[in-house]
């Protein structure tokens, strides 16, 4: 700072001031600036991945309840003579945390995070104002120093030190800003994004889990009534046989070895019926082996349409675990840019309109895929 | 998926794919059948126990996380103002009181 000539004239303090406390600004705080275009990219897409994930989570409640329910119903059926005693499921532990509730508080605090983000970038206009009394009483409690009587000075000129005042706090604040980003955005994609990539994979084990059980019923029904139609085609004549029992069993046989029993890909085996022949050609049998061929035709749409279910819950996660996995990159972004001051241009628009478009897709598709 | 979670979940498949494959037969009794289902269902229900108690276990890492954020959002918006404006222009003030600048003359009537 340069020895001002004397006398001390007012216009010349106030420069002075003014001026030194420009030069404060320059020398405390450097250029800083938060990155706003990817903080409103990372704030638009936090929004979508949230949407989604309450989608998601929400799904996974249902489907807790649903297994609860299955559980219930089993333990109601009386056993004979059980070897074992299981008490795990009877003890409530005390610390128990309802595990959808605590991910949508997770959800909540980073929005309020943001929000508090927001804020300070934003700037507020009540705190600006006290701030700017906080710097003049600052000012003027240094009551032996030089610079006392530019205090007093100042004062007419208070919006020109408002502006300053604004100007400092918003530095600050930005540097501020970038020391949390760099703190919390690395926090909020290894504890939160990465757990949450953990979830998706155990929600979707749940929803296997429910859907395999469907499932079992659903085939175990198609063996049980192939199995029936076979004993009762081979209580005809021959001529009955050749006549409508081989037609039905073309039409059953055509679709059994299109449905996938287990995860190996295993398929049913088509029906084979010996060469063994009864004389039991009543209009009632017949009737029912027709009979027999719609329900296990039914069946078989029911396990094609529990299939579809589970791929669509596939993809509607696969969608969801790419947003998440768009969050975390456009964190890396805003950081990246916000350390380095420079703009990033990596992920367009289009590219995140279409995952969020997926997302969307995925999960009509999966609702309607439901029974 | 964690290795523990994998092999559980394999060993699952197994044994289940082995009692379907009874259950499905359609040379297999009713009875048979009947109680190879209910011992797919069993070990189903069993097996999305497990994994629903490790979906619990997770919530550890969301409790942590939580009570961290929470703590950085007090941070922003309780101690700004005197951390980041004031001390630094405080200093700055008590630096520059070091040099030499002329006392104003204050003039009197």
């Amino acid at each position: 700072m340069q020895t001002l000539p004397s006398p001390f004239h007012k216009k010349t303090r106030r420069a002075a001031l003014f001026f030194w406390l420009a030069w404060l600004i320059l020398q405390l705080t450097g250029c800083a600036s938060v990155p706003e275009r990817e903080f409103s990219d990372y704030l638009d897409l936090f929004e979508q991945v949230r949407k989604s994930s309450e989608v998601v989570l929400i799904d996974y409640a249902v489907a807790k309840k649903e297994a609860l329910a299955l559980e219930q119903e089993r333990d109601s059926i009386p056993y004979n003579r059980q070897s074992s005693f299981q008490t795990n499921r009877l003890v409530v532990p005390e610390d128990s945390i309802d595990d959808v509730a605590i991910r949508f508080k997770a959800w909540e605090i980073i929005d309020a995070y943001n929000q508090s983000l927001v804020n300070l970038i934003a700037g507020n206009p009540g705190k600006t104002e006290d701030k700017t009394k906080s710097l003049l009483r600052t000012i003027i409690g240094f009551s032996s120093n030089a610079l006392i009587g530019a205090a007093g000075d100042i004062l007419p000129a208070f919006s020109a030190l408002k502006g300053i005042a604004k100007q400092v706090e918003m530095v600050y604040e930005k540097q501020k800003i970038i020391a949390i980003m760099t703190q919390v955005s690395p926090l909020i994609s290894q504890q939160f994004i990465a757990t949450m990539r953990q979830d998706s994979t155990l929600f979707y084990q749940v929803r296997y889990g429910l859907n395999s059980y469907h499932y079992q019923q659903t085939t175990t029904q198609i063996g049980r009534k192939v199995a029936e139609f076979i004993k009762l085609a081979h209580s005809v004549s021959q001529a009955s046989r050749n006549k409508t029992v081989i037609p039905l069993m073309n039409a059953m046989n055509d679709k059994l070895v299109t449905v996938v029993r287990n995860a190996n890909g295993d398929k049913f085996k088509v029906i084979a019926l010996k060469a063994e022949f009864g004389n039991n050609d009543a209009p009632q049998t017949l009737a029912q082996l027709s009979n027999l061929k719609d329900q296990v035709l039914t069946l078989i749409e029911q396990a094609e349409q529990q299939n579809k279910n589970l791929d669509a819950y596939r993809q509607m996660l696969t969608s969801y675990v790419r947003m998440l996995n768009e969050l975390d990159f456009q964190l890396k972004i805003m950081l990246y840019a916000a350390q380095n001051q420079q703009t990033v241009e990596i992920l367009g628009d289009n590219d995140f309109n279409k995952t969020v478009l997926r997302m969307r897709q995925a999960y009509l598709f999966y609702e309607n895929s439901k029974l | 998926m964690a290795i523990n979670q994998e092999i559980a979940t394999e060993q699952y498949q197994i044994a289940v794919d082995a009692l379907m494959d009874v259950a499905q037969d359609y040379e297999t009794s009713d009875e048979a059948a009947e109680i190879a289902l209910d011992a797919a269902n069993h070990l189903t229900l069993e097996y999305i126990d497990r994994v629903i108690n490790d979906i619990n276990k997770l919530n550890k890492q969301y409790t942590t996380f939580i009570s961290y954020m929470e703590t950085i959002i007090g941070d922003l918006e309780n101690t700004f103002v005197d951390d980041a404006l004031i001390v630094p222009l405080q200093k700055g003030l008590a630096k520059a009181k070091k040099q030499k600048i002329p006392t104003p003359v204050r003039k009197t009537k």
